[in-house]
């Protein structure tokens, strides 16, 4: 294990605001489901659109990224997940490409702070159309990319 | 019955065979045997009674049965000479010519008592001798001897057709029960207290047998008791069965009548089986659609890499021009690289490759080519760029992610499908409920339901049955049992009812024995009345003083004068008592209706001349045979006395005379003797 490994944080933190979306759209969660409920929005939770915290993270930064959009995290933060949710996940690798490629940085720390920060940003966008429309089309999203 | 013939061996005094033939001759029915006293004529009196009866019965004497101790006395008890040892080879044997009432012809009776199976020749006790009896009616032999001389001359009669002299002094002194013992000897009373004793036996076994009886008869009760409550438990079955049959019957028809909705609803049932295939169908596609659903997370989980693809493709190719400006440097490197080595290469040769030889100046300007490819490498190699390390990595992951293909449209263009006959089942349920009717269903439902009740209804009822079936079966065996029991009991109950009649007969016979006896006597006194006193008057002296002879209800015998006085015999001489004793006894032994031998033992001590005379003129006339033992004295007074007329009966005399040397007595027959005064004094 190399010292910048190392450096990588073993939570990622999001806002208090992200996190709430991230619960409201969120079927399955990694915190106690009464907290959880009483923080997220009364939604039947098993008509969520996602499966979980890191389905919702890696679209929101995948769209945080086309879109070219991030958000610092600042204010009072909320523990999402653990960073090896993500690293176990299938985006994780092309994410970390793109972003290590695209934007020069060659920490891993780095890549997921600015992979946090444009899911910062995606989780909003995706929120606000779920507010709109009560789901979320994920066919016309991926129509964006084809 | 008359008295034939007397055959005597070794019988008291007397040794070996004696015989005393009775011979009839027309007109003649007296025999005397006379002896002085010990001469054993007594013996011969004892002989006859011995061998009818075995033992010697006098009158008024209870009944019994003779016993070896009877023979012991009568053979050896009275034997003269004690010290002569008893011989044990004895018999008595008496020939009678009997002429029933009923009968035409005569018998023949052949009677013997003789001591058998000596169990000693020199027996010193009764135990040691037997006694065997037999008795033969014209020859053969009689299979109840005792009977047969019974039914001739019953014991209760012979005592008063052979006595001896003392018995009338005897009877003469005897009053009330003594007197009335005599009449129901007569009569067989003792048969009849006998009878009655024995019915009062048979009474109380009887009842002793009635009470164990009765005794089952509690038994009876409870099996009685038991059978009521097997009766009742076997109806409850019964009923509890036909109840069920009952349900079962109403059960089956319910069952029967569902089964007939059921097949009038069979076009509903068809729409429901319709509807039940598509629900399946319907359910068969919702999960196709679950499952698509779960290629939708897939998709989602997969639509980040795809969002971010064309910004990774893009990266590549800016990587894929660097890489392929590498590429193209380090081919240029290389070409110098074999530009410098060739040049280097031929410089070393002589001659070129096409043969000609290399000048100087062509070895210059090589050399001089071969300096430019060494610069142009060294600056060549110098400029080569650096690889990007993720190059390759991204351009295996850009392939990676280009050649899976996430369809998104081929999902809808699936899910849309799905969904189209997931409408598609919904519309064709919708129109089958529809077309069946929801009543339908309901009543289907109902009625199906229905019949699995009633099913488990019929089966919970038959298995009931058969249980109880097996209970029914149960109390059969039970009352089988008691039935068995009861008929057991019933048996005893019929022979406690037999018992109960039986006993009821004895007692109603005892009854009757005891009411008739006591009228039979007082006829059968009256019977004797009659006849003593036909007797007494021919016997007494004083016949124009004493009228008759009366037994009075107390059984006292008395003699009535002319003028009706009643003559107490305390107030009579001894000889008159004693005539109206013998009165008495012949009246009894004519009121018996039996005929045979009277034979008299020593009976003239004490009568006067007038009685005397009276008595042996009419003895031949007492009976149709007659016996008399006299003693010498009698006999000489018998010859003194009698009349003519006596003699004219007398058939044959017989002398009993005792040898001293040989301790034996003998029986020596006479001629026919002729009254005193004729006889030649010895």
């Amino acid at each position: 294990m190399s010292s910048r490994e190392s450096a990588i944080p073993a939570i990622i933190h999001v806002s208090r605001e992200a996190f709430r979306m991230y619960s409201s759209l969120s079927r399955r969660t990694n915190r106690p489901e009464a907290s959880a409920e009483e923080e997220g929005e009364r939604v039947e939770r098993k008509q969520r659109p996602f499966k979980d915290y890191e389905q919702a993270f890696f679209l929101a930064a995948a769209l945080g990224i086309i879109d070219g959009s991030k958000m610092k995290i600042e204010g009072d933060k909320e523990q999402l997940l653990r960073t090896e949710f993500l690293k176990n996940d299938d985006n994780y690798k092309p994410m970390r490409q793109l972003i290590r490629s695209k934007y020069d940085v060659k920490d891993d720390r780095e890549v997921l702070e600015l992979m946090t920060e444009f899911a910062e940003h995606g989780i909003r966008e995706l929120h606000a159309t779920y507010q709109k429309t009560n789901s979320i089309d994920f066919f016309q999203i991926a129509e964006r990319v084809e | 019955m008359r008295l034939t013939k007397l055959e005597m061996k070794n019988f008291g005094p007397y040794k070996g065979v004696v015989e005393v033939s009775f011979d009839s001759v027309k007109g003649k029915n007296v025999w005397i045997i006379w002896g002085s006293n010990g001469a054993g004529k007594t013996h011969v009196f004892k002989a006859i009674k011995w061998c009818l009866y075995g033992w010697e019965p006098s009158p008024g004497e209870k009944i019994r049965r003779p016993t070896s101790k009877d023979a012991w006395d009568l053979v050896y008890g009275t034997n003269i000479d004690q010290g002569i040892p008893p011989d044990p080879y004895m018999h008595v044997c008496l020939w009678f010519e009997h002429q029933p009432e009923t009968a035409s012809s005569s018998k023949q009776l052949y009677v013997v008592r003789r001591l058998v199976r000596p169990a000693s020749s020199r027996p010193r006790n009764p135990s040691q001798i037997d006694v065997d009896f037999e008795v033969k009616i014209n020859g053969r032999i009689n299979d109840s001897p005792k009977e047969a001389i019974e039914a001739i001359l019953p014991v209760a009669a012979n005592q008063f057709f052979m006595f001896h002299g003392e018995e009338i002094r005897k009877m003469s002194l005897k009053h009330g029960e003594d007197v009335q013992q005599a009449i129901e000897l007569i009569l067989d009373a003792q048969t009849f207290r006998q009878g009655i004793a024995h019915l009062a036996t048979v009474g109380k076994q009887i009842s002793r047998e009635l009470d164990e009886e009765r005794a089952k008869a509690g038994d009876m009760a409870q099996y009685l008791d038991a059978k009521h409550q097997i009766e009742e438990k076997t109806e409850s079955i019964q009923k509890e069965i036909t109840q069920n049959q009952r349900e079962l019957e109403a059960k089956r028809e319910d069952l029967e009548n569902v089964d007939a909705k059921l097949r009038s609803h069979q076009g509903s049932e068809k729409l429901m089986g319709q509807l039940e295939i598509q629900r399946q169908q319907l359910n068969q596609v919702e999960e196709d659609r679950e499952n698509h659903l779960a290629k939708y997370d897939v998709l989602i989980s997969e639509l980040p890499s795809r969002l971010i693809l064309p910004e990774l493709q893009k990266v590549l190719e800016k990587k894929e021009v660097q890489h392929q400006r590498i590429e193209e440097q380090r081919q240029r490197i290389a070409e110098l690289r074999g530009m410098q080595m060739l040049a280097a290469r031929v410089l070393k040769l002589d001659t070129c490759i096409c043969g000609n030889k290399i000048t100087g100046v062509e070895k210059t300007h090589l050399e001089a080519e071969r300096r430019h490819y060494e610069d142009e490498l060294k600056q060549s190699e110098a400029g080569l760029e650096q690889e990007d390390p993720t190059y390759y990595q991204v351009r295996e992951t850009v392939a990676g992610l280009s050649a899976s293909k996430l369809d998104f449209a081929q999902y809808k263009k699936e899910l849309d499908r799905i969904n189209v006959r997931i409408d598609e089942f919904r519309n064709a349920i919708k129109k089958t409920e529809k077309d069946l009717g929801s009543s339908d269903q309901g009543l289907i439902r109902q009625l199906q339901a229905d019949r699995t009740g009633f099913q488990e209804e019929i089966a919970r009822r038959q298995e009931r049955v058969s249980s109880l079936r097996e209970m029914f079966k149960t109390q059969q065996d039970y009352m089988d049992r008691v039935e068995r029991n009861i008929l057991r009991v019933d048996r005893s109950s019929r022979v406690k009812q037999n018992l109960e009649r039986q006993f009821s007969l004895a007692q109603i016979a005892r009854s009757s024995f005891e009411s008739v006896l006591e009228p039979l006597t007082d006829i059968k006194r009256k019977v004797i009345e009659v006849e003593a006193t036909r007797i007494f008057r021919k016997l007494t002296n004083k016949p124009e003083e004493y009228d008759r002879i009366q037994v009075d209800e107390y059984y006292d015998v008395a003699v009535v004068n002319k003028e009706g006085n009643l003559l107490e015999r305390e107030k009579l001489s001894t000889g008159e008592r004693e005539i109206v004793a013998l009165s008495f006894i012949l009246g009894l032994m004519r009121a018996s209706e039996k005929e045979a031998p009277l034979v008299l033992d020593t009976f003239f001590a004490h009568l006067d001349d007038a009685h005397y005379t009276n008595i042996v003129s009419s003895l031949p006339d007492f009976a149709h045979q007659v016996v008399l033992i006299l003693t010498n004295v009698e006999y000489q007074n018998l010859r003194q006395r009698a009349s003519e007329g006596f003699f004219g009966h007398l058939a044959q005399v017989w002398q009993a005379t005792r040898d001293q040397e040989k301790k034996a007595s003998k029986l020596i027959g006479t001629e026919l003797l002729a009254p005193i005064s004729k006889v030649v004094p010895k």
